[in-house]
């Protein structure tokens, strides 16, 4: 694994010719740097304009609004839920695949890709099907007194479908790459599996188990199309933070909607500086490995 | 402690990885499972140790049938090829690790732990690098903190998967002979696995050598060398010359090689025989007279012998060809200053010693003179 690791982040041989002409060194990187500018920069700038476009007292208003401090209650407690389901699901599933063969396994691995090629719309659409009052099991949920669509539920499976693949993908390739032989010698040295899982598998894959948790709640906190479809948009009661930056923007409250969409920016930020510490841990703890 | 493996049977989809495998080894030996790679030596190993279960066969350890029985009813301490040292553990925790996470009622006492380690990493000679991480250690040192880690749970047996194969030529010849020191000291019944013929020669008592999932003979490295039971025998262990033909009374015939047998050679008439003759079983005599007459092609010094190829001598103004067959032959470095060859001379050779099998004959009639 480490050497595959090392090979692959040397830096590619250059072509004699690449980068000589400074013209086309410098073109590129000014290219680079426009489009990321204009994609990623400048709709941040905007955001933060527009959110204080009325001033701090306007801003502080919006995001302390009844509404906007439910459905950040409401975001937080889905991806409460999510996110450890989903990391539960990723381990088991990374382990299966990477430690065992058995038939259907491919299928497997296909299967967890789903929801990146499905359109997170469909997967609500899925669910209203399934659970909708129309659907196949609505009606007795509904008449149990458990709603699922157009209430917590519906949202939380909705988003645990959209955020399924993230732990697990993160985790089979980086589980495949490291083998099964250390894992192998706990179990030779008499250990049970689950003390082997504390102190073998787990201490190996942590950094690789964050970065695939913190991409998973960045996205479970910020999906839009799946919880869209099946929570009703009720405000105070299934409304989360993009639906509810959707809601004040049709009502034309921009200031407003661009001070919530602050918090989703802010999230990502976050994410990002925090993705960007586990990959420099990562790369090190993958250094240290090599002999 | 012994291990008994009674007609061990393994298929996978495509191919047979053991086919029916009986094998004895006895309290204390330090046996080499030796083979090409694809032989199943190392599912043989697997299977023993319990990380792998046959499809059919048995088992026994200490006469107990363990074919079924997980992996920590067996005693077994196992040698990786790739060290498989816990990365981010020290090379203390690393040892420590078997006595650790026994349950709490067989737990030594903390003291106890320390003191065993520490016995463990002296015996190793690598007590200076118990603080250290692996991957900051050579792979020889690595090694023999694996092989500290799997002792410090006192196996009964010790199971070694191609334990040298990661090194480097040099540090693996001196880990063998330390392997051999540690198992005189130990006595702990030992097998390990190589497809390297010096090294099984080298630190086992006894071989098995394995091929296509079957075991083709078993026995002392001597043995092995000198009474091969079979043709891959024959040929996996040490240089052999291989020729094809027909033995008549008194000589082999092969091509343009008319090689007179050894004394007590073979009376009748046999075809398609396979001959195998070592390099240094074949004697260069500068006799006009001998029947074999040869002439010598090349030299190839390799330190303390020296290695040439000969081929028939051909009539007085013959050119030599390009296709004649050859014959390698081997002589100490003493033999040949004394013997002062010269490439392109004509000398006289004699056989010592070979053996044939019929090519297509199951391998019980081998023979040898």
């Amino acid at each position: 694994m480490n050497t595959t690791i090392s090979i692959a982040s040397r830096p590619a041989p250059r072509h004699p010719d690449a980068g000589s002409v400074p013209w086309v060194r410098y073109g590129l990187s000014a290219l680079a740097l426009a489009i990321l500018g204009l994609f990623l920069i400048l709709p941040l700038v905007a955001v933060l304009a527009e959110a204080f476009r009325e001033g701090w007292q306007a801003y502080l208003d919006a995001i302390t609004d009844r509404y906007t401090r439910h459905a950040m209650l409401l975001t937080l407690i889905t991806a409460l839920i999510c996110v450890p389901l989903n990391t539960l699901f990723g381990i088991a599933a990374a382990w299966c695949i990477a430690r065992f063969q058995f038939p259907g396994r491919s299928l497997l691995t296909t299967l967890i890709d789903l929801p990146f090629s499905v359109s997170p719309v469909i997967a609500g659409l899925v669910f209203i099907l399934i659970f909708g009052s129309q659907g196949w099991f609505g009606g007795w949920f509904t008449t149990h007194g458990f709603p699922v669509i157009f209430a917590l539920p519906g949202i939380v499976l909705a988003t645990l479908f959209v955020t399924l693949p993230f732990v697990a993908r993160e985790l089979i390739p980086l589980m495949q790459a490291q083998g099964a032989e250390q894992e192998e010698a706990s179990i030779m040295l008499g250990a049970s599996a689950w003390r082997m899982f504390w102190t073998i598998t787990l201490p190996r894959i942590k950094w690789g188990l964050l970065y695939g948790v913190i991409l998973c709640n960045a996205r479970a906190m910020g999906e839009f199309g799946a919880v869209s479809v099946v929570s009703g948009h009720i405000r105070g009661a299934t409304n989360t933070l993009p639906l509810h930056v959707e809601i004040l923007y049709n009502e034309y409250q921009f200031s407003a909607a661009f001070a919530v969409a602050t918090l989703l920016a802010g999230l990502a930020i976050v994410t990002l500086v925090l993705k960007s510490i586990i990959e420099w841990r990562q790369q090190r703890q993958w250094e240290n490995a090599s002999p | 402690m012994s291990i008994h493996v009674e007609h061990l049977t393994k298929r996978y989809a495509d191919f047979t990885a053991l086919d029916g495998i009986d094998l004895a080894i006895d309290d204390g030996e330090l046996v080499a499972l030796l083979g090409p790679s694809g032989c199943g030596k190392t599912t043989l190993l697997r299977s023993i140790a319990g990380m792998e279960f046959a499809d059919s066969g048995r088992i026994l350890l200490e006469g107990r049938d363990m074919t079924r029985e997980p992996i920590r009813h067996r005693q077994v301490g196992f040698v990786f090829q790739h060290y498989a040292l816990f990365n981010h553990m020290s090379v203390f925790e690393n040892v420590a690790y078997g006595l650790r996470v026994r349950p709490r009622a067989q737990r030594p006492p903390e003291a106890e732990i320390r003191r065993r380690v520490h016995e463990l990493l002296d015996l190793v000679q690598l007590d200076w690098l118990a603080r250290r991480f692996p991957p900051q250690l050579s792979g020889g040192q690595r090694q023999r903190i694996a092989l500290a880690r799997a002792l410090a749970v006192e196996p009964r047996y010790l199971l070694l998967d191609e334990p040298f194969g990661a090194l480097d030529a040099n540090v693996r010849k001196e880990l063998r002979r330390w392997l051999r020191r540690l198992h005189e000291e130990l006595h702990v019944t030992s097998l390990f696995v190589t497809h390297d013929q010096e090294e099984a020669m080298e630190v086992a008592s006894r071989i098995v050598v394995m091929n296509q999932g079957r075991i083709e003979q078993v026995g002392t490295p001597d043995a092995i060398y000198d009474t091969p039971a079979t043709p891959f025998v024959s040929t996996f262990i040490g240089s052999v010359n291989v020729l094809h033909g027909t033995l008549e009374p008194g000589h082999f015939q092969s091509g343009g090689w008319r090689l007179p047998l050894p004394d007590g050679g073979t009376t009748k008439r046999a075809t398609n025989q396979d001959v195998f003759v070592r390099p240094h079983d074949i004697e260069i005599v500068r006799d006009r007279h001998l029947p074999c007459q040869v002439s010598v092609r090349h030299v190839h010094p390799l330190g303390s012998s020296y290695r040439i190829d000969v081929t028939p001598a051909r009539g007085a103004g013959e050119a030599p060809r390009i296709d004649d067959d050859c014959l390698t032959i081997e002589l100490t470095r003493q033999a040949f200053k004394a013997l002062a060859l010269e490439v392109g001379e004509r000398v006289g050779v004699k056989v010592q010693h070979l053996h044939w099998f019929h090519r297509d004959a199951a391998p019980a009639l081998a023979e040898a003179v």
